[in-house]
């Protein structure tokens, strides 16, 4: 192949659009991290086992390791930078799992952050079953399952109680 | 690891994708990329162009009609779980499709794509054998339909020319005779199964068995569809019973050993999952 063509990509990252000039092979996860900036998604297996780069994308969770950058133009994408307020205030998962100790090195946390606020943007009542079947895709080596499905809970708890 | 360098296109129409898969050499299709990408990502794949139809609009229908479900090839699996039609009419792909991995990857990942990629680990492979289903398919010299047991060829290996596409995939309903069901073993929920089988069992008025077969997963170079008509017609399943049933499929699997478990464990193991799904078809 002669020299890499170069692609004119828009990202709109949460609400923001960007341009990013990159190759067509850029992984969206590389393209947030790299080219944006935005180092809160993490990397790890880049297979779609571990789950840490899961972001959204017109609000369904998604690995961005197994997404090309150039194939989401225009689509709706957040981040874990994207979850607190412009004030700074925690979104509900985030406190959530600052609360019931849901973390401990945090290289896990920001998949699971985007899986939960997924879930509980579709459901704020989800059953221990939902919630199981919600993060069975993203790994945690240090912290433990069950403090994350703590604050899974607790995120829907506050998010009920912030509606009323 | 990174992918190699390729050209990306996104074709507006089904014509200009044949168009392109039949014009560029080394293509590939790239439809949700949950199994491309991992396999570009480590450099097993090197495709040159990648074309696109992930967008395809002409792609994204979902077909239920009383005799057949047909689902695009922009279909993804959530969409196909998320079609309350395919769960009254056709509820065991609702009950395989919750065995392909975990929902973020059913997020991307297309039924069709899971078809073409042709895994013999792969949920949908199995369904499409043992409902006897059929592709559509796309080039410039034409279309064609191939039946799902000519459709898979070896491990990851279709009958699709290098410059044809899936177009949708055509699943039989089953009649009020029948019931089905699927079960498998995965190391953890969401994993590919270390083995399943899926069983499709016909009665007549009399309950008895009129018809009975098993498609099973993970066995082989392809999905293995086994008959059980002459073991089971005119017969109840719990009057031939575990022992005879479970040691007719044994005699009939051959399957491979690898890092995840011996091959006489997983022909075990593949039996045992034949039997549990049959027993949930009385
Ligand atoms: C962590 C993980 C776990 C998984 N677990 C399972 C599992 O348990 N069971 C399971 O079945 N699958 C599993 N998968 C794979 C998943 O189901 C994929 O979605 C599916 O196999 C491929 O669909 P895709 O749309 O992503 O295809 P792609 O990755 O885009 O394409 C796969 C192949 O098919 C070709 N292709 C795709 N669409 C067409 C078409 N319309 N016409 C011609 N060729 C086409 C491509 O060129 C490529 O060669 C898993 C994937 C991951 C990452
Ligand atoms: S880095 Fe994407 S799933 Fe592991
Ligand atoms: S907090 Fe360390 S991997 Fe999950």
């Amino acid at each position: 192949m002669n020299a890499e063509e170069s692609y004119e990509i828009r990202l709109k990252v949460n609400g923001r659009t960007q341009h990013v000039t990159a190759p067509a092979r850029r992984l969206l996860s590389d393209a947030l991290r790299g080219e944006l900036g935005l180092t809160g998604t993490h990397v790890g297996c880049e297979h779609g086992v571990c789950g840490c780069c899961t972001v959204l994308v017109d609000g369904a969770p998604v690995r961005s390791c197994l997404t090309f950058a150039v194939a989401v133009q225009d689509k709706d994408i957040r981040t874990v930078e994207g979850l607190a307020a412009g004030d700074g205030e925690l979104h509900p998962v985030q406190e959530a799992f600052k609360e019931c100790h849901g973390l401990q090195c945090g290289f896990c946390t920001p998949g699971f952050l985007m899986t939960a606020c997924a879930l509980i943007e579709q459901n704020n009542d989800p059953t221990e079953q939902e919630i199981t079947e919600a993060i069975a895709g993203n790994l945690c080596r240090c912290t433990g399952y069950q403090n994350i499905r703590a604050a899974v809970r607790r995120a829907a708890e506050i998010t009920r109680s912030d509606k009323r | 690891m990174k992918p190699s360098p390729f050209n990306y296109y996104c074709p507006a129409s089904v014509d200009e994708a044949v168009q392109l898969l039949s014009d560029l050499e080394d293509a590939k299709i790239l439809a949700g990329g949950q199994s491309l990408i991992p396999l570009m990502n480590f450099r097993l794949a090197a495709p040159e162009h990648l074309i696109d139809i992930s967008g395809l609009a002409e792609l994204s229908e979902i077909k239920v009609d009383p005799d057949e479900v047909e689902i695009g090839a922009s279909v993804t699996h959530s969409q196909v779980l998320q079609s309350e039609q395919i769960g009254s009419e056709l509820p065991l792909l609702w009950e395989a499709e919750k065995l392909v991995a975990h929902e973020v990857i059913r997020n991307r990942g297309t039924l069709c794509g899971s078809l073409a990629h042709a895994d013999p680990a792969g949920e949908m492979t199995a369904v499409l054998s043992v409902l006897r289903g059929k592709v559509q398919t796309a080039s410039v010299s034409g279309g064609r339909t191939i039946q799902a047991m000519d459709l898979f060829e070896g491990p990851l290996q279709s009958s699709l020319r290098d410059d044809e596409l899936i177009v949708s995939a055509t699943f039989p309903t089953l009649g009020p005779n029948a019931v089905s069901s699927f079960r498998e073993v995965a190391r953890r929920h969401g994993d590919y199964a270390v083995a399943g089988a899926v069983s499709v069992v016909e009665y007549d008025d009399n309950s008895l068995v009129c018809s009975a077969q098993a498609a099973f997963l993970s066995v082989g170079p392809v999905p293995t569809l086994i008959s059980l008509d002459d073991l089971l017609v005119g017969h109840r399943i719990e009057d031939v019973g575990y022992t005879e049933i479970y040691n007719f499929l044994s005699s009939q699997l051959d399957p491979h050993g690898d890092l995840q478990t011996s091959a006489d464990y997983r022909r075990h193991l593949a039996a045992e999952m034949g039997w549990a799904s049959l027993e949930a078809c009385t």
